[in-house]
């Protein structure tokens, strides 16, 4: 696969820390008592049943729920401060029945310049485009994407932003083999430059293949890191399996 | 002013125009409604977007409300300004304010306010009713082309600077966070300001608008013109260019056309029968087209 231009050869990767966090919404325990380190420049994977608590540790850290406890970014001294952030959320964010087309959702993403003024996209974005087979479907409207076709472009709009930080909510949901094969040479250029990806991913052979450091979050919204993390990855895709063989759930 | 006044009597001698322009308060009502229609069609596609049709309403109730109080207060009773614009701002704050710190849903948050405006506002139009002319209820609630003077035409002005400002600087944005929150966050946008800073727009849109369009019509201009554009638009770009055409040429063909046949319909119901039709016509273009596939 070609180096893609829009990711640079260094990047400075933060590291990411979680003393005592905790989220109530309601009666509702969302995270409880949650302390873990993301080191800067490593692809961590986030796992666990549905409901785990996975994606509401990752807008946490985004700063969208208020929470108990710390939660800090820790950018590296060369960008203190002005560090960036990709962000791909579970689902696609908006009404898609909206007349927003994908140059449009690119430059309100990329450009000061008001979308109605400026209708050149600027090259990385082209240059993303081709790489994600969007380049003829342009000036279509997002809504009429398919549901990988929207997972790509998402991705893409979240790495055009310069990120040293990628928080990937399910990022290969809905993308096909080639789809998912393109994604993941995104990713892997981007962390080999020095970037810290944060992934919540329910495939465990490719966070097994990809990842470096692996997180679980069970029910009880208590987080696990690493050997006993996959142990408990491991055993659930195994029930997983078993229940779909057997048919017993 | 004169000037202006005066080169329309001008071409109205010359033959050019209707003599209807000769009156001064019609000019001054078109030239009202030549600001408030793209304000409300630009303002209008951020409503559809983030879908809060049902928050421009509540926002033009709480005009009643904010009409009586400064009669009660003693303020002029053409034009309360400072308790209108204090009052509907108010308003749209608290209402913004409070959603960010409940579970309540926002549309039933929004109806909420809008009954309690609607309610509120009639009661104490009813009672200051006893101290002014009736009539004035009219105008409040459905707009006339008679009161607009030179000072809200100054108003409008300023408030269609600012807005062309904002959209400039921060239109892309806006509509980021319209869609997408979470990723606007992400991006370091300060959605919290932008919502905040909506409101307060929607609310200084609406009282300025209010004399010509009325109070209860005023929200439906901020969201016919702009629904009807969404039925046909095919990006960004149409659908505010289609918006602003929409809502000024209903603008302002609400207000010279009732008044260029003599009928006797007040300004608001016009203008938002105008938008009514584009939307017709929209709908129709629609169902030809087909719809719409990958």
């Amino acid at each position: 696969m070609d180096r893609m231009t829009m990711i640079p050869d260094n990047i400075y990767g933060p590291s990411i820390h979680f003393e005592q966090v905790s989220l109530e919404q309601g009666s509702q325990t969302l995270l409880d008592n949650i302390s873990c380190q993301f080191e800067a420049g490593q692809w961590h994977a986030v796992l666990g049943p549905n409901g785990g608590g996975k994606s509401t540790l990752l807008k946490t850290l985004l700063g969208l729920t208020p929470h108990q406890g710390k939660v800090a970014i820790q950018w590296p001294g060369t960008i203190q401060g002005k560090g960036r952030i990709g962000y791909l959320p579970q689902q696609i964010p908006f009404d898609s029945s909206l007349p927003i087309s994908v140059r449009d959702y690119l430059l309100m993403s990329l450009s000061t310049r008001p979308v109605w003024f400026k209708r050149k996209l600027p090259r990385p974005a082209m240059e993303a485009l081709e790489h994600i087979h969007l380049i003829n479907k342009l000036d279509r409207k997002i809504g009429d994407l398919s549901g990988g076709e929207r997972q790509r472009l998402m991705l893409s709009t979240a790495l055009l932003q310069d990120p040293s930080l990628l928080i990937l909510d399910e990022p290969m949901t809905g993308l096909d083999k080639a789809g998912q094969q393109d994604a993941l040479s995104l990713l892997t250029q981007f962390h080999q430059a020095g970037g810290t990806i944060i992934m919540v991913e329910h495939d465990w052979a490719l966070v097994h293949q990809y990842c470096q450091n692996v997180f679980w979050i069970d029910k009880q919204m208590k987080i696990k890191q690493s050997s006993e993390a996959f142990f408990h990855a491991k055993a659930a895709q195994n029930i997983q399996l078993a229940q779909q063989l057997t048919g017993i759930v | 002013m004169d000037a202006v006044y005066n080169q329309f009597n001008d071409w109205v001698n010359q033959g050019w125009l209707p003599d209807m322009f000769a009156y001064e308060f019609l000019i001054n009502a078109m030239l009202a409604s030549l600001m408030i229609g793209p304000l409300l069609g630009l303002l209008g596609t951020l409503v559809v977007v983030k879908r809060l049709a049902f928050l421009s309403e509540a926002v033009g109730h709480s005009v009643l409300t904010g009409v009586s109080i400064g009669i009660l207060l003693g303020e002029p009773i053409e034009s309360p300004l400072i308790s209108l614009f204090t009052f509907s701002i108010f308003f749209a704050l608290l209402l913004q304010w409070i959603k960010g710190r409940s579970t309540i849903p926002y549309d039933a948050l929004i109806g909420v306010f809008l009954s309690f405006a609607l309610a509120l506002g009639a009661a104490l139009l009813l009672y200051v009713a006893k101290h002014v002319n009736a009539h004035l209820i009219e105008q409040v609630m459905f707009g006339s082309i008679l009161v607009a003077g030179v000072s809200d035409l100054f108003m409008l002005v300023i408030i269609c600077s600012i807005v062309a400002f904002l959209s400039v600087r921060y239109g892309n944005h806006a509509y980021l966070v319209a869609i997408s929150p979470d990723v606007a966050h992400s991006q370091r946008v300060n959605t919290r300001l932008h919502d905040y800073g909506f409101v307060v727009l929607i609310a200084l849109i609406t009282v300025a608008s209010v004399k010509i369009i009325g109070a209860v019509l005023v929200g439906a201009l901020l969201l016919i013109p702009a629904a009807s554009a969404r039925l046909v638009a095919q990006n960004l770009k149409q659908l505010l260019i289609l918006s602003v055409f929409f809502s000024s040429t209903a603008s302002v063909f609400g207000v010279l056309i009732p008044m260029y046949g003599e009928w006797p319909v007040s300004a608001g119901p016009a203008i938002t029968l105008f938008a009514c039709g584009w939307f017709l016509v929209c709908l129709m273009v629609r169902q030809f087209r087909g719809p719409v596939t990958a």
